[in-house]
C-alpha cells in the first residue's frame, strides 16, 4: 500500500545506545536485556545487544536459556541477537549489518567497559537507591559530574521512591524511575510505551 | 418546603494538558507517595480528573480532584459511597478517598476508551446498526443502576461525554449527580447538561427512571445524527426514530416505562433489520496473498472498517513482518493501549508483537488476521473460521502446494481482484479448488472507507462466517470468475501475447 512509509530512523543507520551502572547490581544488564526485548518484540526493531564488559553475564544466560556452547560469538533469544564479550570489530560488523538498534552493556562506570560509551549517541546511567547502597550517595560521586557534563540520562530501578525524591530535590543530575520488571524477557504494553517514549525523547534532543 | 435550585452544568471545555497554572499536578508529580500523575483526562464543573500510575501495583488509576473551597465535598463523598455499592465491569470501581489541605481526591479504576462525543467529533455520526448495538449496552447499564438496589439509583447526567466506547464495550463514567430516587427528589439542587436534561430536571417535577429514559433517547439521537437538538429528533426516520421520539416525550408518562423496555425495543428493531447476535467465541478470518502488493492488507483493513461501521467491533491483527501497522500508528501519532491495540482512523489495530510481549486478552467478537504473504501459516491457522486468499492479477501466482495441509473445518475463500478477469471474460477455478468459494473484488482506493460495492462484497463475506447469517447463493458470488483458469490454460501456449 503506497501510503505506508517506514519510519525515517530505519534509513538513518542504527541507533547506538549505551547502558552502564554506577556500581554492581544497579540493573544495567537487566535494563539492557529488557529494553532490547521491548524494542524487538514490542516495536519490531531489529536489535543487537553487545556485552562490553568482562562480567560474563551473557555467556551465563546464553547457556541457561538456549544451552549455548561456551565462546560462541552470537546467539539469539526471542529475536534479539546477543554478542557476548564483544568489542570494536563486532560493533563495526553490527553497524554494517541489519540492525536498527544496537545496545551496549558497558557494565560498571569506571571499569574497562566504559570506553564503549564513546561510541554511543545516547547513554543511560543506572543507579540504585537501595538502603545498603545509600552510603554511596553521601558524598559527591564521580559519576554525577560525568553524567551532567555528557548529558547522560540517569535512571533508577531499585530503592525507595522517597530516597529518589530527596535526591532530585537536593542533587543533580535528575534521576528518573524505571518501571520495575522482574523478568527481563517479558514486556507489557506499558513497558513498550515507556521504552519508546524514553528513546524518542533522547533521540529527538 | 425548600426551594429547588436549578444548576445547568457548564459544558466541558478542553484546556492545554500539563497545565502549570494554579499549582495543578503536572506530569511526574507523585500524589500520596504512590500515584504518579501522567496527564489530565478531563475537567468537570468543580473537578479535574488525572490519569495516574500506581507505582507499587503498576496499574493506572483515575484520580478525581475537587477543591475544598468548591463546597461540593459532601456530593463528592456521596459519589464515592455510591460507587462503592456498585459492581459492574463497565462502571469504575472506587479504591480510595484521600485529602490534603486544599483538595479531596477520589481514586478510581481507570477505564480506557474514547467518549462518544470525541468519536462523533472525529468520525461523524454512527450507523444505525452501531447505534442499536451501543444503545442496547447503554440501556443495560442504566437498567443495572435502576435495579441494583431496592430503590432505583438515578444517573441523571447521561450524555455523550460520560459514555466511553472501548473495543465495542460501552462504559459509564462520572457519577457526580447519580443518587437514589428519594435523595434525588429531596435534593435542593438539580444539575443537568444543556441539550440532554429532561424537562422535569429544569422544573420542579418529580424525577424518576423516566428521566434517565429521556436522556437515553437524547444520547441515541446524538449518536445517530451528531446532534441532540429537537430538529434532528424530528428528522430521524423509521422505527428507531419513533422509539427515540417516544423516549424524549415532554410528558414523562408518555415515555417508555424503563430502560429495559427501551432495550427490548432496540433488540426488536435490530432483529427486523437483520442484526446478527454475536456469540462468545470470536469469529476469525485469516487473510493472505502469494505475493506482496496483491492486496491482502488492503482487503483485510477494508473488512475491519466495514464491520466496525456496522457496529460489530472487529480487530485487525498484523501477523506479518511488514511493520505497516507501526508505520501507520507513527504517521497518525496513535499510541497502543494496555491491550497493545492502536485505534487508527476508527479501526482497532494490533501491530505484530514478538514473543517477549505479554498483553491482556481482548474481547473482540470479530478478528481479521493479516498474514501478508505467509499463505501456509494462514492456511494452518487452527483458530480461524475463514481462510481468505487474495489472488492478484497474475494467473501464474497460483501455487496450490502452499495450501496443504489445511484444517478441514476452515472455510476457504478466494478473493479475485478485478484485474484478473479484465481481459479474459470467462473464468474457471483451478483443479482441486471446487470446494473453495470465489469472489470478485471491486477496486476501491481507501480501505478505511470502503465504497458501496466493496461494502456489498464484505456483507457477503461476513455471511460466510459460521453463525452470521444465511449462506450466500452461487449466483451472488461473482458468476463468470469460475471459468477463468480454464481459459488461461487454453491460452498458456500463447500467454505472452494474452498478457
Amino acid at each position: 500500500m503506497g501510503f505506508f512509509r517506514k519510519p525515517a530512523a530505519a534509513e538513518a543507520g542504527p541507533r547506538i545506545i549505551g547502558i552502564a551502572g554506577t556500581g554492581r547490581g544497579a540493573g544495567a544488564t537487566h535494563l539492557c536485556v529488557w529494553s532490547a526485548n521491548g524494542l524487538r518484540s514490542g516495536l519490531g526493531r531489529k536489535t543487537a545487544v553487545l556485552e562490553w564488559n568482562r562480567h560474563g553475564d551473557f555467556d551465563r544466560f546464553g547457556r541457561v536459556c538456549i544451552g549455548m556452547e561456551p565462546r560462541n560469538l552470537r546467539y539469539s533469544i526471542q529475536g534479539v541477537d546477543f554478542y557476548p564479550q564483544s568489542g570494536e570489530e563486532i560493533l563495526a560488523a553490527c553497524i554494517r549489518g541489519p540492525y536498527q538498534e544496537i545496545l551496549l552493556d558497558c557494565g560498571v562506570l569506571g571499569e574497562e567497559g566504559d570506553g564503549g560509551l564513546l561510541y554511543c549517541r545516547s547513554v543511560y546511567l543506572l543507579t540504585s537507591f537501595s538502603e545498603w547502597q545509600e552510603g554511596a550517595f553521601g558524598s559527591r560521586n564521580h559519576w554525577e559530574e560525568r553524567a551532567r557534563q555528557n548529558g547522560w540520562h540517569c535512571l533508577a530501578a531499585f530503592g525507595s521512591e522517597e530516597s529518589r525524591r530527596n535526591w532530585n530535590r537536593r542533587r543533580k543530575p535528575f534521576v528518573d524511575r524505571i518501571p520495575f520488571s522482574a523478568d527481563a524477557f517479558s514486556v507489557s504494553a506499558e513497558d513498550i510505551r515507556w521504552i519508546r517514549n524514553m528513546l524518542d525523547q533522547d533521540f529527538s534532543r | 418546603m425548600r426551594e429547588t435550585e436549578i444548576c445547568i452544568k457548564i459544558p466541558v471545555y478542553k484546556r492545554q494538558q500539563y497545565s502549570k497554572r494554579g499549582g495543578e499536578p503536572i506530569q511526574g508529580t507523585v500524589l500520596f507517595g504512590k500515584y504518579r500523575v501522567i496527564r489530565v483526562l478531563g475537567y468537570g464543573r468543580d473537578s479535574t480528573v488525572y490519569l495516574a500510575w500506581h507505582q507499587e501495583l503498576e496499574e493506572y488509576r483515575a484520580v478525581k480532584r475537587v477543591s475544598r473551597a468548591s463546597g461540593d465535598a459532601g456530593q463528592f463523598k456521596k459519589e464515592a459511597l455510591l460507587l462503592k455499592r456498585l459492581s459492574h465491569p463497565a462502571i469504575p470501581r472506587v479504591y480510595d478517598l484521600e485529602e490534603d489541605p486544599e483538595y479531596y481526591y477520589l481514586i478510581e479504576e481507570f477505564l480506557e476508551g474514547s467518549s462518544f462525543c470525541d468519536l462523533v467529533e472525529e468520525r461523524g455520526h454512527l450507523s444505525q446498526e452501531a447505534v442499536i448495538r451501543c444503545g442496547i449496552q447503554i440501556c443495560s447499564l442504566v437498567h443495572y443502576l435502576h435495579s441494583a438496589e431496592e430503590v432505583p439509583i438515578l444517573y441523571l447526567d447521561l450524555q455523550p461525554r460520560n459514555l466511553l466506547l472501548c473495543h465495542g464495550q460501552v462504559k459509564l463514567l462520572d457519577f457526580n449527580h447519580a443518587a437514589p430516587l428519594r435523595e434525588a427528589n429531596a435534593s435542593p439542587f438539580r444539575y443537568g447538561t444543556p441539550g440532554y436534561c429532561a424537562p422535569e430536571q429544569m422544573g420542579k417535577g418529580a424525577l424518576g427512571v423516566f428521566t434517565d429514559v429521556y436522556q437515553i433517547g437524547k444520547v441515541l439521537a446524538f449518536l445517530l445524527t451528531g446532534s441532540a437538538g429537537e430538529d434532528s429528533l424530528r428528522r430521524i426516520p423509521g422505527s428507531l426514530g419513533r422509539l427515540i421520539r417516544t423516549c424524549t416525550c415532554t410528558d414523562s408518562l408518555s415515555r417508555l416505562p424503563s430502560a429495559d423496555a427501551v432495550r427490548q425495543e432496540l433488540e426488536d428493531i435490530g432483529k427486523k433489520a437483520g442484526l446478527e447476535v454475536l456469540g462468545e467465541r470470536p469469529l476469525i478470518a485469516a487473510f493472505a496473498a502469494w505475493r506482496p502488493g496483491a492486496g491482502a492488507t488492503h482487503l483485510a483493513i477494508g473488512l475491519c472498517a466495514c464491520l466496525n461501521h456496522r457496529g460489530i467491533p472487529c480487530l485487525y491483527e498484523e501477523r506479518n513482518e511488514s511493520g505497516d501497522a507501526w508505520a501507520m500508528a507513527g504517521q497518525l501519532k496513535a499510541e497502543a493501549d494496555s491491550y497493545g491495540i492502536c485505534t487508527l482512523a476508527g479501526i482497532p489495530v494490533r501491530p505484530r508483537y514478538g514473543q517477549a510481549v505479554r498483553l491482556k486478552p481482548h474481547g473482540f467478537p470479530a478478528v481479521v488476521r493479516d498474514y501478508g504473504t505467509h499463505v501456509r501459516e494462514a492456511a494452518q491457522d487452527g483458530a480461524a473460521d475463514l481462510f481468505v486468499l487474495v489472488y492478484g492479477g497474475r494467473w501464474w501466482d497460483w501455487r496450490p502446494e502452499g495450501l496443504n495441509p489445511q484444517p478441514l473445518a476452515m472455510k476457504k475463500l478466494v478473493l479475485c481482484r478485478e484485474a484478473v478477469n479484465a481481459g479474459s471474460g470467462r473464468i474457471r477455478r483451478p483443479e482441486g479448488t471446487q470446494h473453495w468459494r470465489w469472489y470478485r473484488v471491486p477496486e476501491f482506493s481507501d480501505p478505511f472507507l470502503p465504497d458501496r460495492k466493496a461494502r456489498e462484497l464484505y456483507r457477503l463475506l461476513w455471511q460466510e462466517m459460521p453463525g452470521t447469517g444465511k449462506q450466500v447463493p452461487e449466483k451472488e458470488r461473482g458468476g463468470s470468475l469460475w471459468d477463468f483458469f480454464g481459459n488461461l490454460r487454453q491460452q498458456k501456449p500463447d500467454r505472452g501475447s494474452s498478457a
